[in-house]
């Protein structure tokens, strides 16, 4: 559970996220990224199983404040459906795979 | 949206969410590392639940807990097996507390229990204080109310939606609330035209809290419902959340009144507006200009009152909204997992598998008919029919299959309980919980396990001294398990105790005239004496057995599941009682065989192969590739009249770990047969389990298998000498 470093070369790192994305992790992950040195960050989403309005949240600011560069990738329906629900593919940015009839608003 | 349906919700997750804290705190007992995160969220979940329905005293006693618990996942108190035993103890009294709240029953008094918490706290309980109900935390935004959009007069614009604009405060996700998913469940009362996520309010990385929100929503909804139903999904952030709602077709001076509301700026919502379709942008533009010109004049400082207006009579209308409950503020976690089960009332498919029953009868008849007719065609769809009425059968019943796991979850807290109790230091260990059985059968399974695993502990498990003499483990073990067996479902329940001694169940059986003085019984028919009403060896009589009621009810509750018990016992060692269950009650793959005139069936699933009778024997055993097994004859036993001359065959059957042959005068193939209960006046014949009607329209019984297994192997294993 949680992110987990699978690569490390120089300052690009890639991780994979897992389990829960939400109000219960959120302030571990928070602090967990924070201390990473890297300044390109991938983290792989596909093993998120739940996601909140607070990970999201957590997306976001990961991706607006701070002063590297992160990019989402592999997002996971679940994370696919909140995302979608809020309208904010366009501002994340990340590359996303939209599934076959998954195409309805919410 | 009745608060019924709302509380039953509630009780529920209750429910489960008090089992989840149990299994925490049983596996702690047990040497395992808490997850004291799940333990708190728990708490948690039930205290913020319990305040949205006003249980106060739920609410109360459970933030005495969770204190606590909050203090142990921080690593501030230790967590020891004394705590863990407290722990367990307050959550009864939750469990009791919600039961109480919820008409189910009174709870007791919890004070003892909440100065115990506070002495773990290192306060005393008075210094523990309790925020109000459910706004639990960040009060800055309660004192804010639900805004709707009246009608006062002025120009009508605006399209054919309602807006909305939500901002919530920053406590709403820590008190458990998920702003997306209220925007998710919107979804159900229209459909989302144009939603825009507002970041606006997003801080700085340093001055991010990842538990606030800071996330705001505009939302355009199509829609027919009222101003009430869509206020109502936000009753649980009412307090929590800044909420505008505009009916469609409002002024375009209430939409404009509304943009000055907002935090954000003017141009920004006018935009988010004009994108959503809600306003034109014409509109927008002459509206916008003319507030200004009402602002900039020097009489009139303070703004448009339009805006005013809106607030008060917003107001006026959000009190009326009664706090009308529903289930949308369930986590995403339980959403998901909704989405993946559906609840169906076991009524209706109780209904199903009757229907499919009939289905199945009506199946038979028509295929008989097409036999009979001649016609390939008719034959070929007639075949074809009956083979989907199996599959859809087959479906059906596999409805009803749930594992076995539901009813071993109880046993963990049972053999906790009772090995307290007992003074006895007994593990539990599950195998097969998986196993999949009958929805029926799991209910009616539950007592009888419940008896059998404390009978085990109570008279199985020998005390530690008395272990430790015989040179075993101080603490003994129960273990229940259960797994699938040619057609049956075989749950079994063992104990690593003295095991039975034959000798003193003889000897008692004599003293009680169970048994005469000269009856010679086998080791196995010995056991079966246990099963006796009235009949006990238990040395001394405790509150838990030993009063010798009980293994004769198990045994008639298992035969009425026509099940079979079945005893075996090492003494010194251990005793295993293995229950057998037919799969299902309901219908089943019936094998016909056939007693003069009349035809009986067999569950196929029973029969192991068919063969010859060998001419000119006359024993009553029979000898299968060097197997002895025991012979009956079924014309014999039932009192039919056998044909004369004909060829006659044996059926091999096995139940459980036992088999016979049975002797038929001839072999009608296989059939899907459904069962029908015999009436009362026939119940209680032996052997006979149940009847079925054929294609034909003609009734034939169907054959108690085991109970004809047990009666061949009694008469054989033991002839009784008198």
């Amino acid at each position: 559970m949680g992110l987990q470093i699978i690569d490390r070369q120089g300052e690009t790192w890639r991780a994979e996220l897992e389990g829960e994305l939400n109000i219960y992790t959120v302030a571990a992950l928070k602090s967990e990224i924070a201390a990473w040195p890297a300044t390109q960050i991938e983290i792989d989403l596909s093993r998120v199983s739940d996601i909140d309005t607070a990970g999201l949240q957590w997306m976001l600011m990961v991706k607006r404040c701070d002063e590297r560069q992160v990019n989402f990738s592999k997002h996971s329906p679940e994370v696919l459906r909140l995302i979608e629900t809020a309208q904010l593919a366009s501002r994340l940015g990340d590359p996303m795979v939209l599934r076959a009839g998954d195409s309805s608003l919410i | 949206m009745n608060l019924d349906a709302a509380l039953a919700t509630f009780l529920d997750e209750s429910r489960e969410l008090l089992e989840q804290m149990e299994s925490i705190l049983l596996a702690t007992e047990n040497g395992e590392v808490a997850d004291l995160h799940a333990l708190f969220r728990a708490a948690h979940t039930i205290k913020g639940s319990a305040g949205l329905f006003g249980l106060d005293a739920v609410v109360a006693f459970t933030h005495h807990v969770e204190s606590v618990l909050d203090r142990l996942r921080n690593g501030e108190i230790a967590f020891d097996a004394a705590l863990a035993g407290l722990l367990m103890e307050c959550r009864d009294h939750i469990a009791a507390l919600v039961a109480a709240a919820t008409g189910g029953g009174e709870a007791g008094d919890g004070r003892a229990l909440e100065a115990r918490l506070a002495a773990c706290l290192g306060a005393p309980p008075a210094a523990v204080t309790l925020p109000p109900g459910p706004a639990m935390a960040n009060d800055e935004s309660t004192d804010e109310a639900l805004l709707v959009g009246a009608s006062g007069g002025g120009v009508v614009g605006g399209a054919d939606h309602w807006h909305l604009s939500l901002r919530f405060g920053a406590g709403v996700l820590r008190n458990g609330m998920d702003p997306l998913s209220f925007i998710r469940y919107l979804a159900s009362h229209g459909r989302v035209v144009h939603l825009v996520t507002l970041l606006d309010a997003l801080p700085t990385w340093g001055n991010y809290d990842p538990e606030d929100c800071y996330l705001g929503f505009e939302v355009d909804l199509a829609s027919e419902a009222s101003k009430a139903e869509i206020e109502s999904v936000f009753d649980f952030v009412r307090e929590d959340a800044h909420i505008r709602i505009l009916p469609p077709h409002s002024k375009v001076e209430e939409y404009i009144a509304l943009i000055h509301e907002l935090p954000e700026e003017d141009a920004r919502i006018g935009e988010i507006l004009v994108a959503g379709g809600t306003l034109t942008r014409h509109e927008l533009d002459t509206a916008l200009a003319a507030q200004r010109a009402v602002q900039n004049q020097p009489s009139n400082p303070v703004g448009p009152p339009l805006g005013a207006l809106l607030v008060d009579s917003g107001v006026v209308h959000a009190a009326v909204v009664d706090a009308a409950v529903e289930k949308q503020k369930r986590s995403e976690e339980k959403r998901a997992r909704e989405a993946m089960n559906v609840k169906v009332p076991s009524l209706r498919l109780d209904q199903l598998i009757d229907l499919v029953g009939e289905l199945v009868i009506a199946g038979a008849a028509t295929q008989l008919q097409a036999e009979q007719s001649g016609q390939p065609a008719l034959r070929e769809a007639a075949a074809n029919l009956l083979r989907l009425v199996e599959d859809i059968r087959d479906i059906s019943l596999r409805l009803r299959m749930v594992p076995v796991g539901e009813v071993f979850a109880r046993f963990p807290r049972v053999v906790r309980d009772v090995a307290k109790e007992l003074g006895k230091d007994i593990a539990l260990v599950v195998n097969g919980a998986e196993t999949e059985l009958d929805k029926t059968l799991v209910e009616k399974i539950a007592d009888p396990l419940t008896h059998m695993v404390r009978n085990a502990m109570d008279h199985g498990i020998e005390s530690v001294d008395a272990r430790l003499a015989r040179g075993k483990a101080a603490r003994g073990t129960v273990r229940l398990n259960a797994y699938h067996e040619s057609g049956s479902v075989v749950i079994e329940v063992s104990d690593d105790g003295g095991g039975l001694d034959s000798e003193r169940i003889l000897q008692k059986a004599r003293e009680r005239g169970l048994v005469t003085p000269d009856q010679v019984l086998s080791r196995d028919e010995i056991f079966r004496l246990i099963l006796a009403p009235g009949f006990s060896t238990a040395a001394q009589v405790t509150n838990l057995s030993g009063r010798g009621v009980g293994m004769d009810v198990v045994k008639s509750s298992v035969e009425a599941m026509r099940g079979s018990l079945d005893i075996e016992s090492e003494l010194g060692r251990g005793t295993t009682m293995r229950i057998c269950l037919p799969l299902t009650l309901a219908i089943i793959d019936g094998f016909q065989v056939a007693l003069g005139e009349s035809v009986f069936i067999l569950p196929l699933e029973l029969v192991v192969e068919c063969i010859e009778y060998p001419a000119g024997t006359n024993s009553d055993y029979l000898n299968l590739r060097g197997e002895v097994l025991p012979l009956v004859r079924l014309a014999g036993l039932l009192a039919v009249e056998p044909l004369p001359e004909t060829r006659q065959s044996v059926v091999v059957v096995s139940h459980g770990r036992r088999k016979a042959g049975l002797l038929v005068d001839r072999l009608l193939g296989e059939t899907q047969a459904v069962i029908k209960p015999l009436g009362r006046l026939f119940e209680r014949i032996r052997g006979i389990s149940g009847y079925t009607i054929r294609g034909s329209g003609e009734v034939a019984l169907i054959l108690d298998v085991p109970a004809i297994i047990q009666c061949a192997a009694t008469a054989t294993a033991a002839p009784v000498h008198s």
